[in-house]
């Protein structure tokens, strides 16, 4: 009996047990989140030049597509009559880098504004002088290559041999563009100066000044092409002669005009010869 | 040890031995029976209400209905009522030291602390009263908890007092009231008294109380003992002849 | 006989008692009333994002939590994992190293939140040095948000 009871009673106490239910915490929950970006794989260089011409690759344009991270080399060409003033680059003054003619620039990484201002050249006007040489490349000669000088602007294409000829041409600052097919492939910025021998020295900024021996008719260089830095370097120079006036001549030039008389004269006498003769044996 | 075992037994049985009353073959006699029932009854508070989650129209309450409950077979005096009231701060909290508070409402009207909440009166069958419990969305989450006394006691009903007039003075009595229980009570104040089941007022030459209005030849004529007085009615004394 | 007797007078003594149930006299009872609220709370993180290519500082949207019921000795606390570089699409060993930030400029790590409202906002930065030397290509990273419970 007292089993049953004390079974009963802990049966009643069960049945009005309660369990505290807690309310569950929340668990840690993770979540992904991406970032992307993407980089461009060129980068455009806009031109704004004031009687100039930019070229890049050898080809000039108002605008190029270079690669990202690219160093590219710009060649920057006053036009006849100007010289450059300043090239600016996304406001920045970079005239100072300007060598030779050409622009190098550092890695690209953006899209770039290239500025180009220039400003006329005070032509001399007193004695021209003849600019003539050969051009060579690794020590051939390069025949059929256009050159164009300029500040007054002069043109010709060198002949089999490599050779060329520029006829009065003034002292002062000029360019020399040598091109093949329609293509820069070299250029040479320098100033042609008179002095008492021909000399030619490179300068900081990698231009040259071009002596001319003030009493010579002009100069005559050898230019080697550079065709990965697009440059032509003057290697050699030498002074090219006035003519004597009073060396011997090969004729007589005092009355000409006599001297063409005899000439007809003698000449219609032979032919009635001839033709006297011609009808003695008919 | 056997008579004495023997002795207490009888002692016993004489305190709990009945007597039976046979009718006393006599007339004109009287007996006063009297006896006593204590009152009982048993009121069910359950021990615990967990208020439940409820959404409506994206509005979060916390709520349930408790109901007290009155056994079955409250036995109370005549008058009396089993009343329920509340103590309580009306305030939840949990360990951390959040608070909820909540209202406690008893057909539709709030309950203040010491409010009644239930009622009960003499009845065979089982009565219930229910009472609703909310709470507001909180700003804590946690387990909240409040401890509310109910307290339950046993209430006099109140008195409703009626008027009445004899001729023309006005009396008073309680609602209910017989003119038996008036003449015994403090309301009678003005010498009346019941004999045979009528009611008569003064010594000397005796007056009877009668209804008004109605006449010898009525049934109802005469006031009885055993009626209950009626509020705002009027009643008169009509002299008795002597002898 | 006499144990009939006893027993008889014992029966009758029974039969005749009776039980006096007392009326109880004012009375007190106690209830509790309870209930029990999880805590929940809903936190929004930034969504995927492609930064401008040479922007410094681009927006990651915000941590917010957007709704709240916790404990009161709680907080949410939400942390972020990160590499700290973008990497190339093609070739991993080229990346750009990235911050995430918040708007006093702190590198962002983790923070702990209490109610709605309370908010994180974040940014992407990129040095133009950097950028300067980002080879060209696709970059991406994924980076972790972690919700969690935590005591104060």
């Amino acid at each position: 009996m007292k089993k049953i009871t004390a079974l009963l009673l802990c049966f009643l106490t069960l049945c009005t047990c309660s369990v505290t239910a807690f309310a569950a915490e929340p668990e840690a929950e993770e979540t992904n989140t991406v970032i992307s970006v993407t980089v461009p794989d060129n980068h455009k260089i806009t031109v704004t030049a004031d009687s100039a011409r930019v070229f890049y690759e050898g080809v000039s344009g108002e605008e190029f597509t270079v690669e990202r991270l690219s160093e590219p080399r710009l060649l920057i060409r006053a036009e006849s009559g100007k010289v450059i003033k300043s090239v600016m680059i996304n406001g920045e003054d970079v005239t100072e880098e300007l060598h030779g003619g050409y622009l190098d620039l550092e890695a690209v990484y953006e899209d770039k504004v290239l500025t180009v201002t220039t400003e006329d050249e005070p032509v001399a006007r007193d004695d021209t002088y003849t600019v003539k040489g050969k051009v060579t490349l690794n020590g051939q000669p390069l025949d059929e290559v256009d050159l164009e000088l300029r500040s007054t602007l002069k043109t010709t294409k060198t002949d089999k041999n490599g050779n060329f000829v520029f006829t009065d041409v003034e002292p002062g600052k000029h360019s020399l563009t040598a091109l093949r097919d329609g293509k820069v492939i070299g250029y040479l910025s320098f100033e042609l100066k008179k002095d008492n021998k021909a000399d030619v020295v490179l300068l900081e900024d990698g231009t040259y000044t071009v002596s001319i021996d003030q009493n010579g008719a002009g100069v005559e260089l050898h230019l080697t092409l550079n065709e990965e830095a697009g440059t032509l370097a003057p290697t050699e120079i030498g002074t090219i002669e006035k003519a004597d006036p009073n060396s011997p001549q090969t004729g007589d030039n005092t009355n000409l005009s006599w001297w063409w008389l005899l000439a007809v004269l003698s000449a219609t006498c032979i032919v009635a010869l001839e033709t006297l003769s011609r009808k003695k044996t008919a | 040890m056997k008579k004495l075992f023997a002795l207490i037994l009888t002692v016993c049985l004489l305190a709990s031995m009945s007597v039976t009353a046979f009718a006393a073959n006599t007339t004109g006699g009287s007996t006063e029976v009297s006896f006593n029932v204590d009152p009982t009854y048993t009121v069910t508070i359950p021990a615990t209400v967990e208020l439940q989650k409820i959404e409506d129209n994206g509005t979060v309450t916390y709520e349930n209905d408790y109901t007290l409950t009155a056994q079955a077979g409250v036995r109370l005096k005549k008058g009396e009522y089993i009343e329920v009231t509340v103590a309580s701060e009306f305030k939840m909290t949990t360990a951390e030291g959040a608070t909820l508070d909540y209202t406690i409402t008893a057909e539709n009207a709030t309950i203040a602390t010491g409010g009644v909440v239930a009622e009960f009166a003499t009845d065979k069958a089982e009565q219930t009263a229910t009472i609703h419990i909310a709470a507001n969305d909180p700003d804590y989450a946690g387990e909240y908890k409040d401890t509310v006394t109910f307290t339950i006691a046993v209430k006099d009903a109140p008195v409703t007092t009626i008027n009445f007039t004899i001729g023309e003075d006005t009396y008073q009595a309680e609602e209910g009231m017989t003119w038996a229980q008036w003449i015994e009570s403090a309301y009678n104040n003005g010498g009346f008294y019941s004999a045979n089941e009528s009611v008569y007022w003064g010594e000397g030459f005796w007056f009877i109380l009668c209804n008004y209005g109605k006449t010898p030849s009525d049934d109802d004529y005469y006031v009885n003992a055993a009626d209950v007085i009626q509020a705002n009615t009027d009643y008169v004394r009509v002299e008795l002849s002597e002898g | 006989m006499k144990k009939l007797f006893a027993l008889i007078l014992t029966v009758v003594m029974i039969a005749t008692m009776s039980t006096t149930a007392f009326a109880a006299n004012t009375t007190e009872g106690e209830a509790d009333i309870t209930t029990s609220i999880a805590p929940t709370y809903t936190v929004t993180i930034p969504a995927d994002v492609n930064v401008q290519f040479n922007a410094t500082e681009t927006s990651f949207g915000a941590i917010e939590v957007e709704a709240s019921q916790i404990h009161p000795d709680k907080c949410i606390k939400v942390e972020l994992t990160s590499d700290g570089k973008l990497e190339n699409s093609i070739d991993a060993t080229k990346v750009i190293p990235y911050a995430i930030k918040d708007s006093e400029g702190a590198a962002f790590a983790s923070a702990t939140y209490l109610t709605e409202g309370d908010k994180t906002e974040l940014s992407i930065h990129i040095t133009a040095n950097d950028w300067n030397a980002a080879y060209a290509g696709d970059y991406s990273d994924t980076v972790t948000f972690t919700v969690s419970y935590e005591d104060k």
